[in-house]
């Protein structure tokens, strides 16, 4: 359906510095926020200000870079760009992610 | 109040989503050159059942670049919403009203021009955000099923037992689940598009919605046109959307089997004929959208705005006979005409231009033929926009108003398509030439026995120079 899709890569070849800044890219488009404002410490409701809906936007939109379900109860966790990145560094390491959405 | 000292509302603008043209433009050159869109119906929905009816009319790939509409808008909206907010966007455009941001990061407008308090959104619709439930449960109820069936296949392979390639054939022949997707509920509520264009351009007067089937379109105008004409609002963005695109067929099926749908005789293009003597049912259409800028005339005046026509009047009525079937003998579409005819101060012999609901199915046309022949006789033009566009339920009142608007203000109108042997001895349009258009009816009717009629008058001089 995406670009988005077809743009996803094998896992072997996305370094973590790659999902950080696809990660940046996405929030930067779900909050309007300047990617260079955007660090791997950033807290999404603390320090950029995301409330519940826009935590659904981000959510949608990751699972739309990544070409994955991201579960409910893996969302509450994410609550940060580190943590985020870490998600998914895991997520595509089992081999559940990355295929075309 | 007497009528002359009524509020008068006009057309200002119209956004089009068709099948056959993407804005009023594209979409009136289409008309006038009586162009369709028919097309086998996708190999997919073979797989889920067999169909007495193999055609549809298939939109265009819904292209949101042209507009400020976010890719996460795209995930976030039902199509019904996606084609309001391109109809709007087309409308306000074409009324010479602009649009900045309010809040980016909300990606929602505002128009400066405009006061929003006094802006009423009015849409009409017949099965509102359906598709998108249905997008969600199909995840909801196969996701997993699909994924163990995948897993058996796996297994048995690996055990090299039988009926492993049978069984991994069966998963694959499951529909694709997708996503649950977070938004479905306010995706699939029928007044998604309403609450859409409200919201993205920030118009805080009554903003609602028509569920009235296939008289939606036409129901949604009639309402916002008495809004204004009442003074509770002074611009109205009026339309019907539809969406009747589940992926697998079922929604096509289900009037497959109501047996209302048109059958292919051969030549797929000739096989919608609305008021012929060979009609077969009606032209499924995946959908469409039509949104008309209505305003109070002193309002558009004041901003020195285009006029396109004036909705003169409006009247709805109930047949109380089937959910399905129209009253034989039509007496309750004749007391709407009449009664749309009373509400715009007009007299039969005013009109001259009839744009029928013409759906192509055999009790239809004879109903419809016989009031408008009572009413009207030979006197008045008539064609059916369905015969181009298909059936798209709550969207057809809207675009069918939206020609005869476009019909008046350009004094020419489309022929109606496939019509060799007509039914009834009636002015069918045959070809698109000029004529004296002073005043047009648009009228639907639905499932559920509604009703619908709205008239529309020419502007002329008068309302441009200010005299009337």
């Amino acid at each position: 359906m995406s670009q988005t899709a077809s743009q996803t890569v094998s896992q072997a070849v996305i370094s973590d510095d790659e999902i950080l800044t696809r990660v940046r890219k996405v929030v930067s488009e779900t909050l309007d926020i300047p990617p260079e404002q955007i660090s791997l410490e950033s807290r999404f409701a603390e320090d950029l200000g995301a409330d519940s809906f826009d935590n659904l936007s981000l959510f949608m939109l990751l699972e739309e870079e990544f070409g994955s379900e991201i579960s409910e109860e893996a969302a509450t966790e994410l609550t940060s760009v580190g943590s985020t990145v870490g998600f998914i560094r895991r997520h595509l390491a089992a081999g559940e992610g990355a295929a075309p959405a | 109040m007497r009528p002359e000292m009524r509020r008068r509302v006009v057309v200002t603008g119209i956004g089009v989503v068709s099948a056959i043209g993407v804005g009023a433009e594209a979409f009136w050159r289409a008309c006038l050159a009586g162009e369709t869109r028919v097309e086998a119906v996708p190999e997919e929905w073979l797989r889920f059942s067999e169909y007495r009816s193999r055609l549809w009319s298939p939109l265009p790939e819904l292209d949101l670049a042209p507009y400020p509409i976010s890719r996460l808008e795209g995930l976030q909206q039902d199509a019904t919403a996606l084609m309001a907010l391109i109809s709007t966007f087309q409308a306000l455009a074409a009324a010479g009203l602009s649009w900045e941001v309010a809040n980016s990061r909300r990606n929602t407008l505002q128009v400066p021009e405009l006061d929003p308090e006094r802006v009423t959104v009015v849409m009409g619709t017949g099965i509102g955000g359906v598709s998108s439930l249905l997008s969600s449960y199909r995840h909801h109820i196969l996701s997993r099923p699909r994924g163990r069936i995948e897993e058996v296949a796996r297994q048995l392979k690996e055990l090299a037992g039988e009926g492993a390639p049978e069984l991994a054939e069966l998963a694959s022949c499951l529909p694709e689940p997708g996503r649950m997707n977070p938004l479905a509920v306010p995706m699939a509520m029928p007044n998604t598009a309403a609450a859409a264009v409200s919201i993205k351009f920030s118009l805080q007067g009554a903003s609602h919605t028509h569920c009235s089937a296939c008289a939606a379109g036409t129901v949604a105008i009639g309402h916002a046109f008495w809004s204004l004409r009442s003074g509770r609002a002074d611009v109205a963005v009026a339309g019907g959307v539809e969406f009747m695109d589940d992926r697998s067929g079922g929604l096509f099926r289900a009037f497959d089997l109501a047996r209302t749908l048109v059958q292919d005789d051969g030549d797929p293009e000739r096989a919608n004929r609305p008021f012929d003597k060979a009609r077969s049912g009606f032209l499924f259409s995946q959908g469409g959208g039509a949104v008309l800028l209505l305003e109070e005339l002193e309002h558009a005046r004041r901003r020195g705005a285009p006029v396109l026509a004036e909705i003169a009047g409006f009247a709805e009525t109930s047949d109380a006979h089937n959910v399905m079937a129209l009253a034989p003998g039509g007496r309750q579409i004749r007391r709407a005409i009449e009664e749309a005819l009373a509400d715009a101060g007009l007299q039969p012999e005013q009109i001259d231009y009839v744009n029928a609901h013409g759906t192509g199915t055999a009790a239809n046309d004879v109903i419809e033929a016989e009031v408008l022949a009572q009413l009207f006789g030979r006197r008045v033009a008539v064609n059916s926009t369905k015969s181009l566009l298909g059936h798209s339920l709550g969207a057809s009142g809207a675009l069918e108003a939206a020609v005869t608007a476009l019909s008046l203000h350009h004094q020419i109108t489309h022929p109606s398509r496939n019509l060799d042997e007509p039914i009834a001895d009636l002015d069918f349009v045959r070809q698109a030439r000029p004529r004296s258009f002073g005043a047009a009816l648009s009228q639907s009717f639905a499932f559920g026995g509604h009703n619908a009629a709205l008239v529309l008058r020419h502007c002329g001089k008068e309302v441009d120079s200010h005299t009337s």
